[in-house]
């Protein structure tokens, strides 16, 4: 490369203007070059890190199985969770006061009735003569 | 975003990011165990990522935090960037005194340099990235990565400029 070239693009190196192809192009030949570019080409090459050979595809290899995994898990928590929540319902369902049926709550009222006999002789015993919404006038023995 | 999407957008990148994983976290395991994890965080982020302007730029952001928390972790961080860098020796035995030299010349020279001027130097010229990548990595203006890469070139310029003065006896 021309003594002139390099000069010309270390100028837009040390300026912070050079492109990335024109820094591989001025490094390229820096051990032919002056001493400076020699020293910084020899300190790129020794510290550069270079991922090893198919670094994507033995990655996304592992990094699938690590997901299908994960979604196992969300797959197997939801699962969990979701017969936690069916339980707490049976067992809210089963707790609550059963409701009586209209036939039930008529033979339990009945019952309550039968405990007082007196009530229904004293009834029968009345005459009811009138009878509205306020009023009702009735005849009795006593 | 789908999963082929996640790998054509965003794990495609994961070999743009291992020189800079590889230089901060210094070992190849634990490399690979890091930009795996760095994905798997992006994956969980994915729904975000979709409508992101600059996905290349938040795939970098979020490697380097990575690092520097790992980094913080492991209370491995020190005051300079510079711990990053190992010491590799050349091939040829009657160089590696003066390869050592040289090395530890520029290191001293990136310790002595501000925090952000050290990180740049290192992005740019041994991890090969773009000023756009530089600056989304490091929250900064294209510009001001620019800047920051020529002051800090200058420096070891000058540095270097002066050790081969001396070893040419030019003093």
């Amino acid at each position: 490369m021309k003594e002139e070239t390099i000069k010309t693009l270390m100028e837009k190196y040390e300026a912070g203007n050079s492109t990335l192809e024109e820094e591989q192009i001025l490094f390229k030949n820096s051990n032919t070059s002056t001493p400076k570019l020699k020293a910084l080409g020899a300190f790129k090459k020794a510290h550069k890190k270079a991922p090893p050979k198919d670094f994507n595809d033995r990655l996304w290899t592992s990094f699938e199985g690590k997901t299908s995994r994960k979604r196992r898990f969300s797959v197997v928590m939801l699962s969990a969770a979701a017969s936690v929540v069916v339980l707490i319902m049976i067992a809210i369902y089963s707790l609550q006061p059963k409701t009586l049926s209209y036939a039930e709550k008529q033979a339990l009222l009945d019952e309550a009735l039968s405990m007082f006999p007196e009530t229904e002789q004293i009834q029968r015993a009345q005459h009811i003569l009138y009878e509205d919404d306020l009023v009702i006038v009735y005849t009795s023995p006593e | 975003m789908n999963k082929n999407d996640f790998k054509l957008k965003v794990f495609s990148l994961s070999e743009r990011l291992y020189p800079m994983v590889a230089r901060m976290l210094g070992n190849a395991t634990s490399t690979e165990d890091a930009i795996q994890d760095i994905m798997m965080r992006l994956w969980d982020k994915r729904k975000h990522l979709e409508h992101h302007p600059n996905i290349t730029g938040f795939v970098f952001l979020t490697a380097r935090n990575y690092c520097i928390d790992v980094l913080r972790k492991n209370k491995s961080i020190v005051d300079d960037a510079t711990p990053y860098l190992k010491v590799l020796k050349s091939g040829e035995d009657h160089k590696d005194v003066e390869w050592e030299e040289l090395n530890t010349i520029i290191q001293n020279v990136l310790k002595a340099l501000p925090e952000q001027q050290q990180e740049v130097f290192m992005m740019r010229d041994i991890d090969g990235y773009a000023f756009t990548e530089i600056a989304v990595a490091m929250a900064i203006t294209v510009e001001h990565a620019r800047v920051l890469l020529s002051r800090a070139r200058k420096q070891i310029g000058i540095v270097l400029e002066n050790t081969y003065s001396y070893e040419r006896g030019d003093y």
